[in-house]
């Protein structure tokens, strides 16, 4: 999938991927990339963007270490930030659903009417 | 992105871009250690440093296209910039305005006592007190956005100090209302004063005493009103209390306009290309 159709959809995957702990964002884009079986096609840079704009929203927090010499960075989900991604995977449900039924052609009512 | 472009080459190029970002040690930290562990990720798989180097680089993306998103995300940089230094500077001359205006009430105040007409020189003196209050109120809210643009931004609190400095301005035409607009001044100034304490860039001791400024002025005209300090007026006050309180704020404004103003009117811009270029790597 192209960089620009993942726009969009950006927020709401970098959150689902952080649901299962923290990750430093190497980690979070390494992730994206094995569970869409490498389908996700964008500048790995894209993503701490998003990942500064997330913190900055209080929907992540963010700490620094100290690993093989070099400073690392690691994300984690805020409380808010677990919200966000209940609320948003619901509305992905949703839109996918009858997204789903229209391409599925749901049954033209009016001509049977 | 050219293949013989190193990560070396690539994080210099990001730096000069961010040059006048003062989270700009943050964000290089932050994608050196990301190209770093990629590159030995693929040397560890059997590509050559050059090789891996090279992939690296090519798929984090431009570097000024991916410098830009993180300053897009992280807001407006915090750095001495041009209007910064101007206002610094006027700030310490205008602080003049808060000494003129206790001079005026204070001379007002004690020839009326003396029995001269109101609508001769005590009054006059008193709207130029009114005009030095204007003077120094504008002068104040010049002040706030400055450290405000200094800052990057503020929080939603301190951005609405600033506004509340800017009711400060209007409060001048009942300058005769010394709690009203001292009470604002000292919301306003406080909260302010509260976000440039937390960011901590600006000195310390000049940042208290702007937020204790307006706070002791009120203190010390509610205690001496309650004294029942000085003469009483024709309307049963005391404005000896409430010209003490104004001059006790009026003097710590001018002290912590003069160190605020001398801070960042003594701070080099960084926002004019000819800067930058000096600072370039």
């Amino acid at each position: 999938m192209k960089g620009q159709a993942l726009k969009g959809h950006l927020d709401l995957l970098v959150l689902a991927v952080l649901e299962d702990g923290a990750k430093h964002g190497y980690a979070v884009i390494d992730e994206l990339r094995v569970r869409s079986d490498e389908s996700f096609d964008l500048p790995e840079g894209t993503v701490y963007p998003v990942l500064h704009r997330l913190e900055k929203s209080g929907l992540l927090q963010s700490d620094w270490s100290v690993v093989q010499g070099r400073r690392r960075r690691t994300y984690e989900l805020t409380k808010k930030g677990r919200g966000a991604l209940a609320e948003q995977t619901r509305s992905w449900d949703e839109f996918t659903a009858a997204v789903g039924r229209v391409l599925g052609g749901g049954g033209a009512q009016w001509q049977t009417t | 992105m050219a293949d013989h472009l190193t990560i070396d080459d690539y994080l210099h190029a990001m730096r000069t871009h961010l040059r006048n970002r003062h989270d700009r040690v943050e964000l290089l930290d932050e994608v050196e250690d990301h190209l770093r562990s990629t590159a030995e990720r693929h040397v560890a798989s059997g590509r050559s440093p050059v090789a891996a180097e090279s992939e690296t680089i090519g798929s984090f993306g431009d570097p000024l296209v991916i410098a830009d998103a993180l300053a897009d995300a992280n807001g407006a940089a915090a750095v001495p910039t041009h209007f910064t230094r101007s206002i610094g500077r006027v700030a310490m001359i205008g602080s003049l305005a808060w000494v003129a205006l206790p001079v005026a009430f204070w001379s007002s105040h004690v020839l009326e006592q003396r029995g001269r007409d109101w609508e001769g020189t005590p009054q006059v003196l008193f709207m130029g007190g009114t005009a030095s209050l204007a003077a120094g109120a504008s002068i104040t809210l010049l002040l706030m956005l400055a450290l405000r643009q200094r800052h990057g931004g503020f929080r939603v609190a301190a951005t609405v100090g600033v506004g509340v400095c800017g009711l400060a301005v209007a409060a001048s035409m009942v300058a005769w209302a010394i709690p009203l607009w001292t009470a604002i001044l000292a919301i306003g100034c406080g909260l302010v004063a509260a976000e440039v304490l937390r960011r901590g860039s600006a000195p310390t001791g000049w940042a208290v005493t702007l937020a204790a400024a307006w706070p002791a002025g009120l203190a010390t005209l509610v205690l001496l009103r309650s004294m029942q300090f000085g003469e009483v007026d024709e309307w049963g006050d005391y404005p000896a209390a409430y010209l003490t309180g104004m001059t006790v704020g009026c003097a710590l404004m001018t002290a912590s306009l003069i160190g605020l103003g001398h801070w960042l009117g003594n701070e080099q811009p960084v926002d004019g290309p000819h800067v930058g270029s000096a600072m370039a790597g």
